[in-house]
């Protein structure tokens, strides 16, 4: 019974291992058409905040491939 | 109907500068001939008079929203029940959390700052971003413009000055809404004011 409960605890963390990684690549997905659009934006009109904004959406795409690779090697 | 500005005559910029004179920084709702203003459709020598933005009220309930999310995400990560989650987890976790609420800011940041109306002593623009890379931009020359009207309603719109002005064009052209911006009166009396300009020069 003990060998059992074992695997079943493995498993449900592995399971979430996977669920978190796979949420961070969808999230990284929309990080990246985030970049897109504040790209696109900026190239319709600037309004004076663009390098800003740019830069803010670097930033955020940035942290979010760092959080996929921390959720790989950390979990 | 007293002349507000008159493109290509010597009242031009006194004119201007007496209904709306040059003022708001980057991120007001309702910027005033600013000289930083550029876009991609711009024509040569097209002068921008008036840049207009949602009134900073109508973003009260994203940043409402946000505020409680960041808050129930504290209340959250306070409570003992996820103190079975090992710690490894319950940092990835935070991690996650944070950067959905930062994404969630951003976009709606942008969805503001972005979606913008454009008037330039030529046409009315209204610039809109409708998803993440999709834009929609529609403009009428003042020579197409048949009338314009705006509506105030409700409270907060009468509170804080805000409103929508609809710019009806030529049954061929679409017509422009552009919702929720401060001070729509003198939106309408910038856009009249062109529109005579316009038809007196047709009519010379």
């Amino acid at each position: 019974m003990n060998n059992f409960g074992v695997i079943a605890f493995f498993d449900i963390w592995l399971i979430a291992k996977v669920f978190f990684v796979l949420a961070f690549a969808v999230y990284a997905g929309f990080a990246v058409m985030m970049v897109k659009q504040a790209t696109l934006m900026k190239r319709t009109i600037r309004l004076g905040l663009d390098r800003l904004v740019i830069m803010t959406a670097w930033v955020h795409l940035i942290m979010v491939v760092l959080g996929l690779i921390g959720a790989v090697v950390i979990l | 109907m007293p002349k507000v500005y008159e493109s290509g005559t010597h009242t031009e910029d006194t004119e201007v500068k007496q209904l709306i004179p040059p003022s708001g920084g980057v991120l007001s709702a309702f910027l005033s001939q600013p000289k930083w203003v550029t876009f991609d459709t711009a024509e040569d020598k097209e002068k921008v008079i008036l840049v207009l933005k949602r009134h900073w009220v109508t973003n009260v309930p994203w940043i409402l929203g946000a505020t409680l999310f960041i808050f129930g995400f504290f209340v959250l990560l306070a409570f003992p029940m996820f103190s079975f989650v090992p710690a490894r987890f319950q940092v990835v976790g935070v991690i996650f959390g944070f950067l959905i609420i930062t994404a969630f800011i951003f976009e709606n940041f942008l969805n503001w700052f972005y979606n913008v109306f454009v008037i330039t002593d030529r046409r009315v623009i209204d610039i809109d971003f409708r998803s993440l890379i999709y834009r929609e931009i529609s403009q009428s020359y003042f020579g197409q413009v048949e009338n314009v009207t705006f509506t105030q309603p409700g409270f907060w719109g009468t509170l804080f000055n805000y409103g929508t002005v609809m710019i009806q064009t030529a049954a061929e052209v679409v017509n422009i809404e552009f919702e929720d911006v401060p001070e729509p009166e003198k939106v309408v009396k910038v856009i009249i004011s062109h529109m005579q300009a316009s038809k007196e020069k047709t009519s010379e």
